[in-house]
């Protein structure tokens, strides 16, 4: 791929990530991403914390290999891997700023303490090891810019630094690991295990080793420049080693613990399980094995994908997709949790580009190459196309393009809640089905005694069947036997009876269906509508009809009460109980107007029992007087009625 | 009030499912009315607006209904896991939370084996959010737990863990038949400070897997973590003392060679390679440094 082509796409990544990020600033967490409380780590603690620390593992693994063991063959590479481990770490900050609920805490850790807590050692060891890092890293841009005394400085101090950061890196690698020593319950047995501190340590030399190579081969490719077979075929072998002991070592830990039997159980754990060691293990350590992959560019970049591809597989699942069989939460991260997460990585591959080409990173990548790589081509005035494309501000202005579109086109895509905050979910309320039962009428001690006869039985038109309501607003299937016909006759019978609890009715109904303003199961709906009534009031001129008092703010609260024009709206002998003072015409969700509506009217009932039955009277006021232990809608009762 | 342990017991045959206690505890606590948001299950889970739930369990028995709230570990996974101390166990027993301090890591909730600590992921600056017990109101004000307070068959009582565990055993005892002969919480994970007894099987999670196991959950990260200072110290003093002997034998190959450069005129590459075996690759010319 082309150079300009690859920056802007990134860029483009960047300008829609940044938008995301923004977005989250102003909302909070909850409106980007697609967590749950059961499922409280998501792409940006598994792939963005978790996978992305193994990765910049190349860090401390070269440093060892050139700096302590003197292994000169991978020195063309060491650079190149401090600045992935920089780049890696800096987008790990970065990311976990905006994953935690409160962005701004994120530097807290600093001054309060908490020692026994896995995490507090973790933030620690990223922070300093980042510091390393840019010190490792600070000696080619010192020596860039002429400041020579300062790096030898450093290089006196050099072996010190860089000791600090594999100890360092030791110690948060496993650690990692040692976070979900935590999770026994939630994560699936294969990944839960004792050894989980050690396998992370050990898999991060190992990928550390295929990343840089990875990064290595990519980049030298990118420029068109001979990526250093030598060092690459060496850090392969390392690898193959590597991952060839984690291997034996975890089926090694299964074994031991007597869970090799999961290992054969058909199941989607144990398929994640194999496809896991094929990528991270299998593939990596079988096909290194054969000295001419190790020294082939381009068998050497598919392996090395497979081994990152795997290994990070293996920390997203330890991090969240092998808790899924347990939890039961299917979490797929949302796209602008993704778009976060590219934006922040397309922000990191852009800055190591840019030290790729102004700092002598990779010895075969020097000005002389990018002259090669950057040539402008000649402008040809007769085509706009070259002007915009090839004259020498060509780079900056189409970057500046992607950025800008990116904006957009993140901001017409986002979903309503990223830009308007969370709103809770609809559930709208259907009214009640009508339903033939039997009804077998017993004392009053028991109630009455719902029973769904079965299918051949219907129909018989027998006194003990009788038509209820099905009261079942959401229509999950936990419904409410209500017998309409009793309830008739206990509030007097006659028309009067109705509004006893039909308490409000709309223009020009007599009695209106409880769905028709409690239209929401369990929201609060707004009933009245604004608009209608400035048309019927003559648009502005009409505003003081309702607006009473012109010097006070327009309201709900300080307009004229619904009741003081529809007269017939709100019919006497109600016994729903409506502040009128409170009335904002907001009618309360479903679920609360049954309550609202049924049990007052219970408990006094209830009381009047108690009095004349004593401790006989059946408990009106329980749940299970109404929710009763009734057949589910699955049911074949249900089944071929509904 | 003093307290060596506040605890609460739930004797899930005597509960009736009134959800008094919820309404109880969302009072006392001014919690919002629940609301239909994308991450919550049922509107009944456990969630930022109820810090206690009643949960109907089936059974071939018929439903029974069992209250979920925090447990109050004696010793919380929550509490080791906080990145900043925003968990504290105190030394009355209940495990509280401090919202300033909390930096909305949500380590906590991947931790808990209850799957307790809630997040109020609607907010702008959310946090995390569980049952404390009433800590405040029990020892500043001398009064119950909202919700024991509000319980109108004492199917939840509030008391010393000691004395709770004596009444529970005391049930268990007294009608063996129609209690399942085990005290939720008096050993899982270490014990918990909220205790259940019942005559069906209780899973008291939202997890697959119920705890049943008593190892506590400190224990299973901090026997690794202490060892971090000394892994630290090893790991240096072996990379420093490798880096210190290959610096020296290619110093002294160095030297030897320039020394034999003086007698011969020019170093044996024969001789240097033996010196420097332990290099990977070839060439040494003299130390070198990061």
């Amino acid at each position: 791929m082309n150079v300009r082509t690859l920056k802007t796409i990134l860029w483009f990544l960047l300008g829609a990530g940044l938008t995301l990020i923004v977005l989250r600033i102003i909302h909070g967490p909850g409106s980007v991403v697609a967590l749950t409380d059961l499922m409280p780590w998501g792409l940006w603690k598994g792939g963005g914390v978790v996978a992305l620390v193994p990765i910049g593992g190349a860090g401390f693994t070269l440093a060892a290999f050139v700096s302590v063991f003197h292994w000169k063959r991978y020195k063309p590479l060491y650079l190149g891997a401090v600045l992935l481990g920089l780049m890696a770490y800096s987008s790990v900050g970065a990311g976990l700023t905006f994953d935690i609920g409160i962005w701004w805490r994120i530097i807290f850790p600093i001054w309060h303490w908490q020692f026994h807590s896995t995490l507090f050692e973790i933030s620690w060891c990223i922070m300093l090891y980042l510091c390393v890092l840019t010190v490792e890293f600070s000696h080619t841009v010192l020596e860039r810019f002429d400041f020579h005394r300062a790096a030898r400085l450093l290089d006196k101090f050099g072996i010190v630094v860089v000791i600090a950061g594999i100890c360092l890196s030791t110690l948060h690698q496993s650690s990692l690991g040692t976070l979900f020593l935590a999770t026994p319950f939630r994560l699936h047995p294969l990944w839960h295990t004792d050894l989980l501190p050690f396998l992370f340590f050990v898999t991060s030399i190992g990928l550390g080793c295929l990343t840089i190579s990875w990064v290595g081969i990519l980049v030298h490719r990118l420029y068109r420049a001979e990526p250093p077979m030598d060092a690459i075929s060496g850090l392969a072998r390392i690898a193959a080693y590597v991952l060839g002991f984690y291997v034996v070592v975890r089926f090694a830990g299964i074994i031991a613990t007597g869970k090799s039997g999961l290992l054969f159980v058909p199941s989607w754990d144990t398929a994640n399980f194999w496809l896991e060691i094929l990528l991270s293990a299998a593939i990596p350590v079988a096909l290194l094995a054969n000295q001419r992959f190790r020294g082939s560019p381009a068998a050497m970049f598919w392996i090395a994908s497979s081994g990152i591809l795997g290994v990070s597989l293996n920390r997203i699942n330890v991090a969240g997709l092998a808790t899924v069989s347990t939890t039961h939460q299917f979490y797929l991260p949302a796209w602008t949790e993704w778009t976060v997460t590219f934006g922040i990585l397309a922000g990191a591959a852009l800055v190591f580009l840019f030290c790729v080409e102004n700092f002598n990173v990779f010895e075969k990548i020097d000005s002389g190459r990018l002259d090669d790589v950057y040539t402008p081509r000649k402008v040809d005035h007769g085509d706009w196309r070259t002007i915009f494309f090839q004259n020498p501000q060509a780079d900056a202005r189409i970057y500046s393009v992607a950025l800008v579109l990116a904006v957009g086109v993140a901001l017409i895509l986002v979903p309503r809640e990223a830009i308007f905050g969370l709103q809770p979910e609809a559930t709208p309320a259907q009214g009640p089905r009508i339903v033939e039962i039997s009804n077998s009428e017993v004392p009053a001690a028991v109630g009455v005694n719902f029973t769904v006869p079965s299918v051949g039985q219907e129909h018989n038109g027998g006194p003990e069947t009788l038509l209820a309501l099905m009261i079942d607003g959401n229509r999950d299937g936990d419904y409410v036997l209500f017998d309409h016909e009793k309830h008739v006759s206990k509030q007097g019978g006659g028309d009067d009876s109705c509004v006893r609890c039909h308490h409000m009715q709309k223009p020009y109904e007599k009695v209106s269906e409880c769905t028709g303003c409690h239209s929401d199961m369990y929201l609060a709906v707004d009933i009245f509508d604004h608009g209608t009534h400035v048309e019927h009031k003559n648009g502005n001129d009409g505003c003081i009809e309702c607006h009473t008092d012109p010097a006070a703010d327009k309201l709900r609260e300080t307009a004229k009460a619904c009741r003081e024009c529809h007269e017939t709206m709100r019919p006497e002998g109600t016994r729903v109980d409506i502040v009128e003072a409170q009335q904002t015409s907001m009618a309360p969700g479903y679920m609360d107007a049954m309550h609202g509506a049924c049990i007052g009217c219970h408990e006094e009932e209830m009381a009047a029992r108690e009095e004349t039955n004593g401790e006989l009277a059946a408990d009106l006021t329980l749940c299970t007087h109404c929710h009763r232990d009734l057949p589910r809608l699955e049911d074949d009762v249900w089944k071929a009625r509904l | 009030m003093t307290f060596q342990n506040m605890s609460i017991l739930t004797d899930v045959t005597r509960c009736i499912g009134c959800d008094k206690c919820v309404e109880a505890c969302r009072d006392a606590n001014d919690l919002p009315p629940d609301k239909p948001w994308r991450w919550q299950r049922n509107i009944t889970d456990l969630s930022t607006s109820r810090w206690t739930t009643i949960e109907r369990v089936e059974s071939d028995a018929g439903d029974r209904f069992a209250r979920r709230h925090c447990r109050h570990c004696l010793e919380p996974a929550c509490v080791e896991a906080c990145i900043v101390g925003a968990l504290q166990k105190t030394p009355e027993g209940p495990v509280i939370y401090d919202r300033d301090i909390c930096i909305g890591c949500r380590y906590c909730m991947i931790a808990c084996p209850f799957e307790i600590p809630r997040y109020s992921w609607e907010d702008r600056v959310p946090y995390v959010q569980k049952c404390d017990l009433c800590y405040q109101r029990v020892k500043d004000e001398g009064k119950l737990p909202a919700c024991v307070e509000a319980c109108p068959t004492e199917a939840t009582i509030f008391g010393e863990r000691e004395d709770l565990l004596k009444e529970a055993r005391r049930r268990l005892a007294t009608e063996p038949g129609k209690y399942i002969q085990r005290i939720w919480g008096e050993r899982e994970v270490g014990g918990t400070s909220v205790l259940h007894i019942s005559d069906v099987e209780l899973e008291l999670t939202d997890l697959e897997t119920a705890v049943r196991d008593e190892t506590p959950m400190p224990e299973r990260t901090f026997k690794v973590l202490h060892h971090m200072p000394t892994v630290f110290v090893q790991m240096a003093v072996v990379m420093g003392g490798i880096y210190w002997v290959i610096e020296r034998r290619e110093k002294l190959a160095a030297e030897r060679a320039a020394q034999a450069g003086e007698e011969q005129g020019s170093a044996s590459p024969d001789q240097e390679e033996a010196d420097a075996d332990a290099v990977d690759s070839g060439t040494t010319n003299g130390p070198k440094g990061s």
